[in-house]
């Protein structure tokens, strides 16, 4: 009996383990190192909001962005950007990374550069489909994170690594950001 | 003058009661007290229920236009949030194709 009320505890916890999105919250003393920061945290009840608010969305981009809105739990994004390198530490990632150890994730990228940084991409599997993304970008002069809760097909994520259709205004601003930094 | 003082008194000597006078007294004083009692006139009872619907439907706009605003707040995180994960994934994948070539 024991031992049967521990195995269910035990998948409880890992049950909401899985659920829980990402924590983020020691990164946001960076902002006060940061020349520009971009913190963004939307729950579940935000997101309906926003999707009832894509829906009077002209652009025409705004029934697939709305699509892929309705399958989502939380998107948090924590990004900053710095004038000198060294800003923050390795621990500020790691605690990441040991977050996304997690056996429900899966690092699918891992890009590393003494140059250009690191880059890691991990999705959240459960059976066939994609549970969440998560993105860890760690360049000399800028840190990003983003934190993608929700089902997310293999497609919307394809599209969002092509030509997504952002909408022209918000496309326009995230080209002006210079991709480059060297 | 006795004739003058013999008027004055009669004039204001004490004169009894009327038979009914307890009564009227008692129906005037209960009449006083029920106009009293009553809370609202017709008209206040209107005016404080229009003004009651007033605040009301005020503060469903506010509501309304509050959601509106939340709302449209939301969906400009939203599209922020996908243009940067879009931006960082686009990024990545140059920075595979480049190691891959």
């Amino acid at each position: 009996m024991k031992r049967i009320l521990l195995l269910t505890f035990g998948c409880a916890v890992m049950a909401l383990a899985w659920q829980s999105p990402l924590k983020l919250d020691h990164l946001d003393r960076l902002a006060a190192k940061a020349s520009e920061s971009v913190n963004i945290t939307l729950d579940a009840s935000m997101l309906k909001l926003a999707a009832a608010f894509l829906s009077a969305d002209d652009d025409e981009d705004g029934a697939d962005i709305k699509k892929l809105v309705q399958g989502l739990k939380g998107i948090y994004v924590r990004s900053f950007e710095f004038k000198n390198t060294g800003e923050y530490t390795d621990a500020d990632i790691e605690s990441i990374r040991a977050q996304l150890r997690d056996p429900g994730w899966k690092k699918i990228v891992e890009v590393r550069s003494k140059v250009d940084g690191d880059a890691d991409i991990y999705v959240k599997t459960d059976a066939s489909k994609i549970g969440g993304l998560a993105i860890i970008s760690a360049e000399p002069k800028e840190l990003t994170v983003v934190s993608i809760e929700g089902t997310i097909s293999v497609e919307d994520v394809k599209k969002l690594g092509g030509n997504f259709g952002i909408p022209k205004s918000v496309k326009k601003l995230e080209d002006k950001k210079p991709e480059e930094k060297k | 003058m006795m004739e003058f003082e013999d008027q004055l008194r009669g004039a204001l000597g004490r004169q009894p009661a009327p038979a009914d006078f307890a009564r009227q007294v008692m129906a005037k004083a209960a009449r006083m007290e029920r106009q009293r009692i009553r809370p609202w006139h017709p008209w206040a009872a209107g005016g404080l229920a229009a003004s009651l619907l007033v605040g009301c439907l005020g503060f469903a706009s506010y509501e309304q236009r509050r959601e509106m605003e939340q709302a449209r707040e939301a969906r400009g995180k939203v599209l922020q949030a996908l243009a940067i994960t879009s931006g960082k994934l686009r990024r990545i994948e140059r920075r595979v194709e480049g190691i891959g070539q």
